[in-house]
């Protein structure tokens, strides 16, 4: 599921913990679970405190409290921001995916105060694909379906959106079973285009369902006519969009 | 899972698993013995659970105004006759809902938004769980759908929020506690209901003798939703609350429950199950709940799913991301988690969670015999897979109030109204009465959004054109009878009121948030070929008759592009093949580049790829919203005093390349229509003709 590669980060560090515990470290640092609940209180909460403690594990060089610290201070003002993506560079050279990710899209889409710039974007973003964040890879196949940050290109476009939806990115599914009906970087290949279009509607992402509820009522991609499930597709998708609204 | 991810797993720090094992022992020690309850008594009991209910009591589609009873039944009417049988079978019950209770119908919206309930009433579906006697719920992400001050009336209960107070006095809520463990409140650091709650209820044991014996049991509930809600409704939550992780929670609330005496200890987990590894940020955290100690069942939900798998002849088979989860650690056929009895009942009432624990007096305390211990997700139609229980009729009487009331006011005038007819019937040939008036609404809010907007990217777009694209959905897909026609017979001497409803006439698609790409000139003629595939090629040689749109299948594929003042305009040349069928683009009468930018408002289906539109992959996207394109409609066409034609019905962005052929070219539509045609003005209808499955033929001469 998505977390999963989300969380790549956090499994490298759990990894390094594995291994300073072989050591006999005489204090264990925190594990991500216990980071990541400090930053909820911090960014959710804005409590002072927890921001205190992530700065203190950050400095000590954890990668993980890096990124946490890094989303508190990206809700700030211009100059809390700058000490974020500072924060969020270091985490990410550090190896954590998701701070990769941020940085990536940040610089992508001109957030957190900063000019859009695809071509600074795109070493992040590779830098998270490489860790296995599935949505880094959907980024990175839009690059290249888009020609953007380099040229076009089909095929790297189709290796992306494997790597994304196989990452459990339900965005990447329904954009690669469209690319498999469509034959775009690939032979057409009506296995795969259902079977990924599936996989989407089952995350529930609200486009997807859709799409996969058309395909019932018209047995499109050699699934059997089925109007009454497209039907609670539907309703399950008008109860979705109020949730994935904003999915990645 | 990812190569590198299960490499990692068995380095996993896994306290919880190993300490699960002890988990029953340390369960039923809350209350200490109790001298009077022999030892080796044996006490049945059943744990009956609806999850996702989503204000479905009755089974009816308010926008359709149509009942759906029988085998598309839903609705906590007809679980309650599962519920009554069940409690038949289990005299020792305890009923729990596991939460989405109180939106997802038009009877929610009527009862939130539309005529918010006074705090002196009760709604609809509390009324009908209260009736049924429910025990306890917890939360789930939709209570929040309606905003913090909607559900501190509803549920009776002071949140501890800043700005969000109760109503003064009693308000009409649930008579059984609803708990929630990890929603907390920025200002108090506190949870925002009760964590927790026992409930005490009176059993009949068994003793070793054979004798009935009463006994008392406490039971505590947990409540969990997903820490998503702080994304999904920011709008109603940010700043206000904070949502810890399920496990922390869990292992924060469990032993404080414990040592007020519980003797059995059940999760309301509003989540699914995912056993990647754990996060506190993850959305279905019930798998990694299940390993906290001291919990003894698990009731879940939020995914709509069944689990254990169905039981019922020729059910459905288990989803794929159950089948999915690791064998070692769940059981889907006999719907244990971890060793945890789970369950999880689908949703709208179509399932009965049923989890039977079998308890033995041992030492001096409850013991759960977990070999004994049994988990269904009971169907509808569990007798013999085909028949469906008839819903319980006392609970339609109950709120047959709310349920007239909602019908009344699907069917109330807008309060608009329209000087024409708005049919879907010859949009095949450039009629836009029922598309033009949602591309309007469709501009408006897109133009407001940039305008109100404080993003710095979005601010500097104000520029660009905004421009936008609806289908007719309704145009034939499901048959002759399949056609959006709003108003019928409408004319500017007999104008006539909209209603409610109108708008899900419009705009089928009650699952399509509004969503604007931002796009080039080029984008947008790829995106008009796209659509044009519609139209068959038409061989201006051919004697022979030709259809212009051989089938519908695909017609909500087909976008009709607008923009204010009908500035933008094309031509689709029909005789030419797909991909090159678009000339004239031009907008403000001038050729559109192919550099130009535009923002087109539309849907999120489309931005997000729906349909597999060139470049339309979700990244082009620069606004989206959890604002239905039905609600964006329905809220322009309350600001219209009244629609015109000549406003509203008449801007035709695009129109034929005339040609001349040779054979009749006909589009297929309702019988009987071919006054419309001519009313509107489009002299390329010029017969209605033989029919074919229920369609006409009508005559279309593209030489006009």
């Amino acid at each position: 599921m998505k977390t999963s590669l989300k969380t790549a980060g956090l499994g490298l560090w759990i990894a390094l913990l594995g291994l300073t515990a072989c050591v006999g470290a005489a204090k264990p640092p925190p594990d991500s679970a216990t980071i990541e609940s400090l930053g909820i209180l911090a960014s959710q909460a804005g409590q002072a405190e927890a921001k205190q403690q992530l700065r203190h594990w950050a400095e000590q060089g954890l990668p993980i409290a890096q990124r946490e610290l890094a989303r508190s201070l990206l809700r700030g003002d211009s100059e809390a921001q700058q000490q974020g993506l500072d924060w969020l560079g270091r985490a990410a050279l550090g190896g954590d995916a998701e701070a990769a990710y941020l940085q990536g899209e940040g610089l992508r889409l001109g957030r957190y105060g900063q000019r859009p710039d695809v071509t600074a974007a795109k070493p992040w973003l590779e830098r998270a694909a490489e860790l296995r964040h599935a949505d880094a890879a959907l980024a990175l196949a839009r690059l290249a379906r888009n020609g953007e940050a380099g040229p076009r290109d089909a095929a790297a476009a189709l290796r992306w959106l494997q790597l994304a939806a196989q990452g459990g990115n339900a965005q990447a599914m329904l954009l690669l079973s469209n690319a498999y009906a469509q034959g775009q970087g690939t032979a057409v290949d009506w296995l795969q285009a259902r079977h990924w279009l599936e996989q989407a509607a089952d995350r529930h992402f609200p486009a997807a369902i859709q799409a996969y509820a058309l395909a019932l009522e018209n047995g499109e991609l050699g699934l059997d006519k089925d109007p009454a499930q497209a039907r609670e597709l539907l309703m399950e998708a008008s109860e979705e969009r109020r949730n994935r609204w904003n999915t990645r | 899972m990812s190569a590198l991810t299960s490499q990692l797993r068995p380095r996993l720090p896994q306290p919880a698993l190993a300490s699960a094992c002890l988990a029953a022992l340390l369960a039923l020690s809350g209350c200490g013995s109790d001298s009077a309850i022999p030892e080796g008594s044996t006490l049945e009991l059943a744990l009956l659970s609806t999850t996702d209910l989503h204000q479905n009591v009755l089974s009816y589609d308010y926008y359709q105004l149509k009942d759906l009873t029988g085998s598309a039944g839903l609705g906590l009417a007809a679980a309650a006759t599962l519920i009554k049988t069940a409690r038949a079978e289990n005299p020792n019950n305890v009923l729990l809902d596991d939460g989405d209770v109180i939106q997802g119908t038009l009877l929610g919206d009527y009862q939130a938004q539309a005529q918010p309930i006074p705090c002196s009433a009760t709604l609809a579906i509390h009324k009908a769980m209260n009736t049924l006697g429910f025990d306890g719920g917890g939360l789930g992400n939709h209570e929040f759908n309606y905003g913090l001050p909607f559900l501190s009336q509803t549920l009776n209960t002071e949140l501890g929020v800043t700005g969000v107070a109760k109503p003064a006095g009693d308000c009409g809520a649930p008579k059984f506690p609803v708990v929630n463990s990890n929603v907390m409140s920025v200002a108090g650091k506190s949870p925002i209901l009760k964590p927790y709650a026992l409930i005490n209820k009176s059993f009949n044991a068994t003793m070793p003798n054979g004798g009935s014996l009463p006994v008392s049991l406490n039971i505590g509930i947990l409540g969990f939703v997903p820490p998503q809600v702080m994304d999904w409704d920011a709008k109603n939550l940010a700043g206000k609350v904070y949502v810890n992780g399920v496990v922390e929670s869990a292992t924060q609330y469990v032993p404080e429950l414990r040592s007020k005496g519980a003797h059995l200890v059940v999760a309301l987990s509003h989540g699914g199950l995912d056993a990647s590894p754990y996060s506190p940020l993850m959305e279905n955290g019930s798998f990694h709940l299940s390993k906290v100690p001291g919990i003894d069942a698990l009731i879940t939900g939020h995914s709509h799913l069944i689990f254990p798998a169905a039981q019922e002849a020729n059910g459905p088979k288990l989803d794929g991301s159950l089948a999915s989860l690791p064998a070692a650690s769940v059981d889907s056929v006999k719907g244990l988690v971890n060793g945890v009895p789970t369950v999880m009942a689908q949703s709208w009432g179509r399932r009965l969670g049923i989890i039977k624990l079998s308890l033995v007096y041992q030492g001096g305390q409850w013991v759960v015999q977990k070999d004994k211990t049994t988990v269904e997700s009971r169907g509808l139609n569990y007798t013999d897979g085909k028949t469906f229980v008839t819903p319980d009729a006392s609970l339609a009487s109950l709120i047959d109030a709310e349920h007239q009331a909602t019908i009344a006011y699907a069917k109330q005038p807008l309060g608009t109204t329209t000087d024409f007819e708005m049919s879907a019937y010859f949009a095949l040939v450039g009629d836009v009465s029922a598309i033009q008036i949602v591309n309007q609404a469709q501009i408006d809010y897109v133009k407001s959004f940039i305008a109100s907007s404080s993003d710095a990217t979005l601010k500097s777009y104000a520029n660009i054109p905004v421009i936008s694209c609806s289908a007719p959905f309704k145009a034939g897909r499901n048959g002759a009878g399949d056609f959006t026609d709003v108003a019928p017979g409408a004319t500017p001497t007999a104008p006539q009121a909209l209603q409610v409803r109108n708008p899900g006439d419009l705009y089928l698609y009650g699952n399509n948030n509004i969503q604007a790409v931002k796009i080039k000139g080029a984008d947008l003629k790829a995106w008009l070929e796209t659509s044009a595939k519609q139209f068959a090629q038409i061989d201006p040689t051919n004697t022979a008759a030709q259809d212009l749109v051989p089938s519908y299948s695909t017609i909500y594929n087909f976008d009709v592009f607008y923009a204010e003042n009908n500035a933008l305009t094309y031509q689709v040349d029909v005789s030419k093949p797909v991909g090159a069928r678009i000339v004239n683009l031009s907008y403000q009468g001038q050729p559109v580049a192919d550099s130009a930018d535009f923002i087109v408002a539309t849907n999120d289906y489309r931005a997000g790829g729906g349909g597999a539109f060139p470049g339309l992959d979700g990244s082009k996207t620069i606004i989206k919203s959890p604002d239905a394109n039905q609600a964006v409609v329905a809220a322009y066409l309350k600001r219209q005093p009244q629609l015109t034609s000549a406003a509203n019905g008449s801007g035709r962005a695009w129109r034929f390349v005339k040609l001349n052929t040779a054979g009749p070219v006909y589009l297929r539509s309702a019988p009987g229509k071919l006054a419309i045609a001519q009313g509107l003005g489009l002299a390329q209808v010029t017969a209605e003709g033989a029919a074919d499955n229920g369609y006409s033929r009508y005559a279309i001469d593209l030489s006009k």
